[in-house]
């Protein structure tokens, strides 16, 4: 968990992926969406995290 | 307050883990605050249950079991700060003229208490998987924590202190869920499993069940009960919302602004007429022990930035300036949510009377007790003995 703030002035707090030693504060983050959950007829349902802006586009995006 | 009021009674269930029926948690803390005042049930006036799972009535129903003589029964929740609100509203029944005894009474088990149940949508079977407007508990603390950290550079060393402490302190407390039966290191507290960081297991509040029930009266009920114990006033009792500020977080606050805090405790201050500097113990919702060191200084104990170095002073374990958690707190007393605020109620009134031998702060005059409940709501009272 984290919160970011946007360039907009809203204040979010959401989910953050990766561990504690992949953050700091005041680093800047940009928007992802994953998969957060699949229904058991494969029905995805999708959300969003924030990672470090430098992380290359990662696996879990659908 | 209209009238004075005075504790005159107190009863707990131990906190525990294992399974213990509710309704006998109930009874057991209900005739403990019943014989500790002397009193039999026909002569409380009105009762207040704080619960949160559980079906409909469930507080009548148990209620029943001490007696059925007709009196008002009222059921109250506002979360962790459930049993806060049920005593606030017994001293408040007793302060205006409503009763001149009231009993308020906190129970309740965290293994029957789940999420809140989804709808599935329209041409579904099953709810969608929700992770919008869930943030627990954990995770929110360790965001106090590690902006803490990065703001005053507080060490994972003082979390632990904090959290050793309250552990030691429990270790006496017949009613507390957690009793180490030996001195609780700083080491031992970092070497436990890590739930989210800095905080570790060992810093975490435990999950349980229990009861506690407090009775308080008119100073005509307490002087006449007394038995040559000194009498316990209620000389502040104040409970508030979230006030609007900018930044303010909307949602998964857990337990609201820290403004809260100073605001509640400002009032309280007022209303007894003394200050942080006159407490001799305090009680607060420390589910973690960042908790604990934000509160030493939103209640004016220290000043900004200053609480690392209470802790690293002792100043606030039983023996030093002014101690915190004399009881264990969330932590290791232990908090299965509704019955807290009154477990701590149960600490306080004893600590004032002299009674808690092993784990008793001396000479005790003061007690603040204070319970966040998340939504969120800040209540806070001031016992005296006097």
């Amino acid at each position: 968990m984290g919160q970011i703030d946007l360039p907009e002035g809203v204040r979010v707090q959401t989910r953050i992926d990766g561990g504690p030693e992949d953050f700091e504060v005041g680093m800047p983050m940009r928007l992802e969406a994953d998969v957060v959950a699949t229904d058991e007829d494969g029905t995805e349902y999708c959300g969003f995290k924030f990672v470090p802006q430098s992380t290359s586009s990662t696996r879990s995006t659908p | 307050m209209n009238r004075e009021v005075y504790v005159i009674g107190v009863g707990m269930h131990p906190f525990t883990k294992g399974y213990v029926p509710l309704r006998d948690m109930y009874f057991t803390a209900g005739v403990g605050a019943l014989e500790d005042a002397g009193l039999k049930f026909r002569d409380i006036g009105c009762l207040y249950n704080g619960y949160i799972g559980g079906g409909m009535m469930e507080g009548v129903g148990y209620a029943k079991d001490l007696g059925m003589t007709g009196l008002p029964v009222v059921h109250v929740e506002n979360a962790s700060a459930t049993g806060s609100s049920a005593f606030r509203e017994a001293v408040w029944a007793v302060s205006g003229g409503a009763a001149d005894v009231a009993m308020a009474m906190g129970f309740d088990d965290m293994a029957r208490i789940g999420m809140p149940r989804r709808k599935p949508p329209p041409g579904r079977k099953k709810a969608v998987p929700g992770f919008e407007n869930i943030l627990l508990p954990a995770g929110f603390f360790a965001m106090w924590a590690v902006r803490r950290m990065h703001e005053a550079g507080t060490t994972v060393e003082t979390f632990a202190a904090i959290a050793a402490k309250n552990w030691n302190h429990a270790r006496h407390n017949p009613m507390a869920q957690r009793r180490a039966d030996h001195e609780i290191t700083v080491e031992e507290v970092l070497a436990a499993p890590m739930v989210a960081y800095p905080h570790t297991a060992m810093m975490a509040c435990t999950s349980g069940a229990g009861a506690a029930c407090a009775i308080v009266a008119t100073r005509e009920w307490a002087k006449r009960l007394a038995s040559g114990r000194p009498l316990v006033k209620v000389v502040a009792s104040q409970l508030q919302s979230e006030v609007y500020s900018q930044g303010h977080v909307f949602l998964g606050a857990v337990v609201g602004p820290a403004s809260s805090t100073e605001r509640t405790a400002q009032l309280a201050y007022e209303e007894a007429g003394l200050g942080p500097k006159d407490l001799s113990l305090v009680h607060v919702h420390d589910a973690f022990p960042i908790e604990e060191l934000m509160y030493y200084e939103l209640l004016g104990i220290c000043g900004p930035g200053e609480g690392d170095r209470l802790v690293h002073d002792g100043d606030t374990a039983i023996g030093g300036r002014i101690p915190f958690s004399t009881d264990g707190g969330l932590t290791a007393r232990g908090h299965p949510g509704r019955p807290t605020g009154l477990a701590q109620v149960w600490d306080a009134t004893r600590q004032l009377r002299g009674e808690q031998g092993p784990f008793q702060v001396p000479g005790a005059r003061n007690a603040l007790v204070h319970m966040m409940g998340a939504g969120s709501v800040c209540a806070i009272h001031i016992l005296q003995r006097e």
